[in-house]
């Protein structure tokens, strides 16, 4: 279904480059926010797989969300950081476009889900966690519903505020809490209880009968 | 330490997913509840696991089909030119009714100067 991405195409920058960048693109200058789509597309298209959790949807996510986000760039206020300002209009295209995929055919999820760990050396944290548990977490995630998987990447993953949750998936700002909050439970059942439950019938199993 | 399944027990449970972004749900009481109890540590432990993989997953990229950028830069190409076809569209409609319009007062002025004259 996919191929690995080229490290060199997901370069992050700066926040001074990207200031630069965003500034010379409110000017009307073209070539800086291309260059700022080859800056953010793969952050951008994660964050649209692990909401719609399937590539075409993805793909058609971010390529409305860079449409947006050019179309709209003129009123940034530069108050918030650009990518997290490109989070918000992903996720909320990501909402319109799985509420049209709701209309039209059941949901159908990708749980093959490949990951390139990118900067392994500057994440102690994530480093230290399994690879297990990392794709425990991730299958749990894709088996979520779309509208609990939403709020749970957008706050656990990319660490939006509730406020701006809810205002970007058009709900209440309790609504997305209580939405988050089913989420998870149902991760840490998914993840945590069932592998204990597994591990310890392993163990009845292996145990010599007395 | 003990292993209490009593009542706090089955409240903190519920309320665990809550205390990763408000900490202040804790009352006194819970927290020396928890200090005591396996169980709700064990549990909160699985919560604050769960979130530090959750947040580990963001320096993890999903691979894309290949010729993704090039397609998203395309799509904004078209867009780009659709808008200047619709400015210059706009523009040149606006001239021709601006034209019209010329036309049409310079026309009513003739017949006008023309009706005066015819009456004088």
């Amino acid at each position: 279904m996919v191929a690995p991405v080229a490290a060199t195409d997901v370069t992050r920058l700066s926040q001074n480059e990207m200031g630069t960048l965003v500034a010379e693109a409110r000017e009307g200058d073209r070539s800086a926010f291309d260059a700022l789509v080859r800056r953010t597309w793969a952050d951008t298209y994660s964050l649209a797989f692990r909401l719609t959790g399937n590539a075409e949807d993805a793909r058609d996510v971010c390529q409305e969300a860079y449409l947006r986000a050019f179309r709209g760039l003129r009123r940034f206020r530069g108050d918030a950081r650009f990518t997290t300002w490109l989070y918000r209009i992903t996720a909320n295209c990501a909402s319109t476009q799985l509420g049209r995929r709701r209309r039209h055919r059941h949901e159908e999820l990708d749980d093959e889900l490949e990951l390139n760990d990118l900067s392994p050396a500057v994440d102690p944290v994530g480093r230290s966690e399994s690879a297990s548990l990392r794709d425990a977490v991730q299958k749990a995630l894709a088996a979520l519903p779309p509208k609990l998987r939403a709020v749970v990447v957008l706050r656990d993953i990319y660490d939006l505020s509730h406020e701006v949750i809810a205002a970007e998936l058009g709900i209440s700002v309790s609504a997305a809490k209580v939405r988050l909050h089913r989420a998870r439970h149902r991760l840490r059942d998914d993840v945590f209880l069932r592998s204990e439950a597994e591990g310890r019938a392993h163990d009845d199993v292996d145990r010599p009968a007395m | 330490m003990t292993m209490s399944t009593d009542l706090p027990c089955d409240r903190l449970a519920e309320l665990m997913p809550d205390l990763l972004d408000d900490p202040r749900l804790l009352t006194e009481a819970d927290s020396g509840h928890i200090a005591q109890c396996l169980r709700c540590q064990a549990e909160m432990a699985r919560f604050r696991r769960l979130r530090r993989t959750l947040a580990s997953l963001r320096l993890q990229q999903v691979p894309a089909e290949p010729g993704l950028v090039e397609d998203l830069l395309e799509g904004l190409d078209s867009a780009a030119e659709r808008r200047e076809r619709q400015r210059i569209a706009g523009r040149r409609a606006a001239s021709i009714v601006g034209l019209a319009a010329a036309t049409a007062a310079g026309v009513g002025g003739v017949l006008v100067l023309a009706t005066r004259r015819r009456s004088a």
